[in-house]
């Protein structure tokens, strides 16, 4: 009914590093999104902390950085763990790309220290992520780092999903309407499957294993032939 | 049988005859050679008396040999056994249409007139009379004639033939008198051929069955349900089918019609063409929409001269189970209140999901082409058509119905099967709130509307963006689908605490038989959740998107998504009206009583809190279902386990049912109804045909014959060997040698012969 109730694009904020290298890209993906689909979402982006009382406010959010970050806090953490246990969901957006190293060593540093028995594991391109709106077969973003996802799934529901090819950098925009960061190597193509990984993330995150309902599966299946 | 002495005479010595014989020609021997030595002697007198005295000798010797003795024997001379087997079952009272007699009556009428063969039978053998159906008894000839108490419900003509090994095992029967209109009515799977094993039965008895049955003017007019197949539990709101067997004797080219009933309710009924058919099969089939035990029956009406009435109607009771919940999700467009609320319904076992969420409406751009898309069309005209009865509830959340309004699919005709499936079908159907649902959803003037719990008007509705708790009515504190604690003050609670809602649909108007359970308490106490039965079936309005709130927000206020859960839980129990949400439950030990037999009975009630109630003031009534007639009535008041349970005896045959309605302090609680049985199976009456060929091939491969009632002077007919018998009771051997005067006999024969020869000079 009210703002709180469409889908927002929450971004997380956390201490040191840069918690936000593409500040214009979640509201881009959000007009995408209402352009493309029935879904009511708010254009504007919202901030939160892990450790605030209102992150329950908002089932998605979206961590970005480009730098490695110190260690959250106990409280940030059990908070995080306990929002994504009971149906948030985290999308982690690593804008360079660089494995074992920066943003990504803090990433994994911290996803270990929510699930420390639950490790990262590559999403297979049959996964509801890659069919949940648009027919997708890899990961894309502004760079082509990784061809997959990795994520964390807990009681079939993947709770965390981490992609390396930075998906803020294809989606940002400026306020005059140009495209901030070139997508490579693919181009305008590569960033167009940009947003369509995007926007299925965003469908995921609403609609969960919708697309595995077995009523979708003869129609999915003839058009990935 | 008569007593008899015999005597008998053997020889001991030598029981060899050629032994004997050669005895006997060594002593005829000597007496020739001894003859030889003497035939010069004179005078011939003294010749003569030689040879006597030589002849007496050599016989005492063979006496000596063979040791002959005198047996007397006692005996008795015992009668053969004739076995006389009279039906007493039930089927031996129908009348023949025709002449109005009975079949029973021929069997009498068969005593009278051949009563002479009948006294000749017994003068010459030993003749048992017995009745048979499903067992065998003894009776006299005299029963016959005095009229045989015909109550057998089950004829079972093997086990008979097997009683009857069974009694004469090693008697000498010498023939079987059978009087039966051969109507056995055991069951035995088709593969099971009947007549065979009736007929090696009949072999191995090793006598002769001379089988009398009512003859061809005896067949009676009647139509029968003989046979009903049928599932006796189903799932609701799936296809249940009976497959009914009816005869038909003595009537031809009928139309009969046919009907299944629940209750007074006609569910199903077909007309059949019997033209010149003897038997006919037919479906009856109906879906059931409420889960319990019905009691159906099947009847066809009464034709004229019909000679059993009480067959052409057969009643049954079957038991309607849920298999899972079949829900449809229909979502307009994907929220989190879609998201939260899928998840619990992913997460229940026992509910089966197909979920329809619209991902891109006409106006849209999706910007790739449909084979990138994952999209799939909406089937709308399979959904709520053909699929529309197999599913228990249908949720529209925050759903238009508009865009699919098109001149192809008028999805305002899929609303009106809507609001039948929930009037006539007995299915559940919820709204929930959000931009595009209720008014806003343009459901207003549709058949969706006159099922709602809420009014809507377009013009003055519109969407409330306060943020509220919502607040728990007096009946929601009562109602099912809102007690979220066991405990009265824990619920609410529970409510007070639950997460701001994040404004509501504004549906100014509840209908008068609607029921408020939650508020939201902006301008005008707007209803939030409100419940109604419609019809056989239920309706719940939501009016907002945000219940999501209670579940996520909850968690991140240090609480719990368990009321949130429960709730949902509640409220589908609630629409698909769940049997364990009913307070007073009434069972009864088992489903058939015979006659006279103890029906235990238990009424449990529990409190809102689902636990056991006790002090509850129960109103007990137990109804014959034909006639009306109460045969049980109290007031009682359950125990500290919150029962109360009886017994209860009933000899008349029929269903009844037990109704219960239970109140505390002048509140009512609820109530509850079930059904049993009391019959003794007959399954006499169910086909009435006369079986002559049963009975003709008993007789056939014992060696006997088979007769058509009237018969007379059956003496000319019927022969029944009938070899003597006797039986040794006493015995005495009086030896004719071994004793002193036969020695002293030979001695003096012997001194004598001596004597003479010395006298006469001889040597």
């Amino acid at each position: 009914m009210g703002d709180v109730s469409k889908f927002t694009f929450a971004q997380l904020q956390y201490n040191g590093g840069n918690w936000n290298p593409r500040p214009n890209a979640g509201k881009r993906l959000m007009w995408e999104l209402i352009k493309r689909t029935s879904v009511e979402a708010r254009i504007d982006t919202i901030t939160v902390r892990a450790d605030d009382i209102n992150l329950f406010e908002y089932p998605f959010i979206y961590m970005s950085g480009d730098q490695e970050f110190p260690p959250l806090s106990d409280k940030e953490i059990s908070n995080l763990k306990l929002y994504l246990e009971f149906g948030g969901t985290l999308l982690i957006d690593d804008s360079i790309g660089k494995s074992d190293f920066g943003f990504d060593k803090s990433v994994r540093r911290e996803i270990k220290r929510l699930f420390p028995n639950k490790p990262l594991e590559k999403m297979p391109t049959d996964h509801t992520v890659f069919k949940s709106f648009y027919l997708l077969n890899q990961a894309y973003g502004r760079i082509m780092e990784k061809s997959y996802l990795e994520g964390i799934t807990l009681e079939n529901r993947t709770v965390i999903i981490y992609s390396q090819n930075d998906l803020g950098g294809a989606w940002s925009k400026d306020p005059l309407g140009s495209w901030e960061y070139e997508a490579i190597p693919g181009g305008e193509t590569q960033r167009a499957m940009a947003f369509r990984l995007g926007i299925n993330i965003v469908m995921y995150a609403l609609t969960g294993n919708y697309k595995q309902d077995q009523v979708h599966l003869p129609f999915i299946l003839k058009r990935q032939m | 049988m008569e007593n008899l002495t015999q005597w008998n005479l053997t020889f001991v010595g030598i029981e060899n005859l050629g032994l004997r014989v050669l005895v006997v020609l060594l002593a005829i021997a000597a007496l020739y050679f001894s003859w030889s030595s003497i035939k010069s002697i004179t005078p011939a007198s003294k010749r003569l008396l030689l040879l006597a005295l030589r002849f007496a000798a050599a016989m005492f010797i063979v006496l000596l040999i063979l040791q002959p003795q005198v047996e007397q024997k006692e005996v008795l001379k015992l009668k053969n056994k004739v076995v006389c087997l009279i039906d007493n079952s039930k089927s031996m009272t129908l009348k023949g249409g025709d002449t109005g007699i009975s079949r029973f009556q021929l069997v009498a009428d068969f005593f009278k007139d051949n009563a002479s063969f009948l006294e000749e039978l017994q003068n010459n053998f030993d003749v048992d009379f017995l009745s048979f159906s499903d067992a065998i008894k003894e009776i006299s000839s005299d029963d016959v004639e005095k009229g045989l108490v015909l109550d057998g419900t089950n004829t079972d003509i093997a086990r008979t033939l097997k009683l009857l090994k069974k009694r004469y095992e090693g008697k000498s029967v010498k023939g079987y008198l059978v009087f039966s209109d051969g109507a056995d009515t055991v069951e035995l799977p088709s593969s099971i051929n009947k007549l065979e094993i009736i007929s090696n039965l009949a072999k191995d008895l090793s006598a002769p069955f001379f089988t009398f049955s009512p003859g061809g003017n005896m067949e009676v007019r009647d139509i029968a349900i003989s046979n009903i197949s049928y599932d006796s539990f189903t799932f609701v709101r799936s296809p249940w089918k009976a497959d009914v067997t009816v005869k038909i004797l003595g009537y031809k080219d009928l139309k009969l019609p046919i009907t299944l009933k629940q209750g007074n309710d006609i569910i199903s009924s077909k007309v059949l063409n019997t033209g010149e058919e003897s038997e006919l099969h037919i479906d009856l089939s109906f879906t059931p929409y409420t889960t319990g035990t019905y009691l159906y029956t099947i009847s066809i009406p009464v034709q004229s001269h019909e000679a059993i009435t009480e067959n052409n109607q057969v009643s049954f009771l079957v038991k309607v189970v849920r298999d899972k919940i079949r829900i449809m999700h229909v979502c307009g467009r994907p929220s989190w209140d879609e998201r939260f609320l899928r998840r619990v319904l992913k997460s229940d076992p026992n509910i089966d999901l197909i979920s329809f969420f619209i991902l891109r409406t006409p106006n849209d751009v999706s910007e790739a082409r449909n084979d990138e898309l994952s999209l799939i069309p909406f089937p709308v005209d399979e959904l709520f058509t053909q699929a529309l009865g197999s599913f228990d509830l249908v949720i529209f959340q925050n759903f238009d119905y508009r865009p699919y309004d098109t001149s192809f699919f008028r999805f305002s005709h899929y609303l009106n099967n809507l609001q039948k499936f929930v009037e006539v079908q007995g299915g559940g159907f919820m709204m929930i709130g959000g931009d595009i649902s209720f008014s806003q959803g343009g459901y207003d003037g549709t058949a969706i509307e006159d099922i709602l719990p809420v009014i809507l008007y377009t013009e003055k509705d519109s969407i409330d963006t306060t943020r509220l708790k919502a607040v728990i009515t007096n009946d929601g504190m009562k109602h099912p689908v809102t007690i979220l604690d066991d405990n009265a003050d824990r619920n609410i609670a529970i409510w007070k605490n639950l997460p701001e809602l994040d404004g509501c649909n504004v549906t100014t108007q509840l209908k008068s038989d609607a029921v408020p359970l939650v508020i939201f308490p902006t301008k005008g106490n707007l209803p939030l959740i409100s419940v109604r039965d419609v019809g056989l079936g239920r309706c719940m309005a939501i009016t907002t998107d945000s219940l999501w709130r209670w579940n996520f927000l909850s968690v991140g206020e240090g609480g719990s998504n368990r009321h949130y859960i429960k709730f949902w839980q509640n409220a589908i129990k609630w629409l698909i009206k769940d049997p364990t949400l009913n307070p007073i439950r009434i069972t009864v030990n088992k489903e058939i009583f015979l006659p006279d037999e103890e029906v235990q009975i238990k009424i449990e009630v529990l409190g809102r809190n689902y636990q056991p109630m006790e002090g509850v003031q129960l109103g007990i009534d137990v109804t014959n279902e034909f006639s009306g007639k109460s045969i049980f009535f109290t007031n009682a008041t359950t125990d500290s386990n919150g029962q109360y349970k009886f017994t209860i005896k009933n000899n008349i045959e029929g269903y009844y049912i037990v109704k219960a309605s239970a109140k505390k302090d002048n509140d009512e609680i609820g109530q509850d109804y079930t059904v049993f049985n009391i019959a003794l199976e007959n399954k006499e009456f169910k086909d009435t045909s006369i079986r002559r060929d049963v009975l003709a091939k008993l007789s056939e491969v014992s060696g006997g014959k088979y007769f058509d009632l009237p018969t007379k002077d059956i003496e000319e007919k019927v022969s029944i060997e009938n070899p003597s018998i006797v039986k040794l009771v006493g015995r005495r051997q009086i030896s004719l040698w071994d004793n002193g005067y036969v020695f002293m006999m030979i001695l003096a024969i012997v001194s004598i012969e001596w004597w003479v020869r010395k006298r006469s000079g001889l040597s």
